[in-house]
């Protein structure tokens, strides 16, 4: 895996993480701000001008790939690639929970 | 209906200043109609709150998702100046007033900007300007006479005479840029 995606991408930020996970399912980018907003109990709620420049980011850096166009709405989905960065992070987050509960890894 | 036409100049790094100024005219019921941010048409409003976002595009093309995915959030889409966008939503609430929701993205908007090769010209600009003024005050002090008067003397009366206040003619014109560049950094800074 390229060295610099890792540096990059882990750790993640908290909108970057919520991102890619919601794109395991096929979604547009308003989609992905109203189901964080719920899953989140409102405590993220991601800007338009930030979802769309994370998007971009992601899709050039191979993360999510586009697949079609729906009433002027971008869809998009995780790849292979994409998938294997949020497999790490989602070790680290479990880490972190862990240990943060008093508990070994 | 009634409109009016106001000239202002905000810098590459005024935008925030540039949103309240626009902030402001609406409240006192005049909203922004189009721009070329050089002059700024604006029409009869109703005195409501309403924020103000600009964004600075990687790009000045008008991209449709782009627009839609701003009209999803809330946002009424102003209109467009170069790589500039501008768009307003009416302030209910404390919520999502903003076209950016983290730093992250926050700093892109910033690179994006540092990179903009208008002011990456100015700022090199600004610097070989420096870079005159300092030679021709330092031959002025060290050599005392014209640097080049034994060979063509013209050139050497050009150097006395003229250098000097070309280059501080161009340190003038490129210190407003200088200046938004630094601005620019300290933001960045700021946010680390």
């Amino acid at each position: 895996m390229n060295e610099k995606i890792k540096r990059v991408y882990i750790p993640m930020t908290e909108t970057g993480f919520y991102i890619l996970y919601c794109l395991q399912n096929e979604m547009h980018g308003y989609n992905i701000i109203q189901k964080v907003k719920q899953m989140t109990n409102e405590d993220v709620i991601i800007s338009a001008g930030t979802m769309y420049g994370s998007l971009s980011k992601m899709e050039k850096d191979g993360l999510i790939q586009f697949t079609k166009e729906e009433q002027k709405r971008k869809i998009y989905i995780i790849t292979e690639l994409g998938t294997k960065i949020l497999a790490i992070e989602l070790k680290r987050i479990e880490r972190l929970y862990k240990n943060s509960k008093g508990e070994q890894a | 209906m009634e409109s009016k036409i106001e000239k202002k100049y905000f810098g590459i790094a005024e935008f925030a200043e540039e949103e309240k100024w626009l902030e402001y005219h609406h409240k006192n019921g005049w909203r922004l109609i189009k721009t070329n941010r050089n002059k700024y048409q604006f029409e009869r409003c109703n005195n409501d709150e309403w924020v103000y976002q600009i964004d600075f595009k990687e790009n000045n093309s008008l991209d449709e998702d782009y627009i839609q995915m701003f009209k999803d959030c809330g946002w009424e889409y102003v209109v467009q100046c170069g790589r500039w966008f501008y768009f307003r939503k009416k302030k209910e609430g404390s919520v999502d007033l903003s076209i950016f929701s983290d730093r992250s993205s926050r700093i892109d908007l910033y690179a994006r900007m540092l990179k903009s090769r208008q002011l990456v010209v100015a700022v090199a600009m600004f610097v070989i300007a420096c870079i005159i003024e300092w030679l021709t005050i330092f031959a002025k002090f060290f050599k005392g006479d014209s640097l080049l008067d034994s060979e063509l003397p013209w050139i050497g009366a050009f150097f006395d005479s003229a250098l000097p206040w070309i280059g501080m003619g161009l340190l003038v014109a490129t210190a407003f840029s200088a200046k938004q560049y630094i601005k620019l950094r300290k933001m960045v800074e700021n946010l680390k």
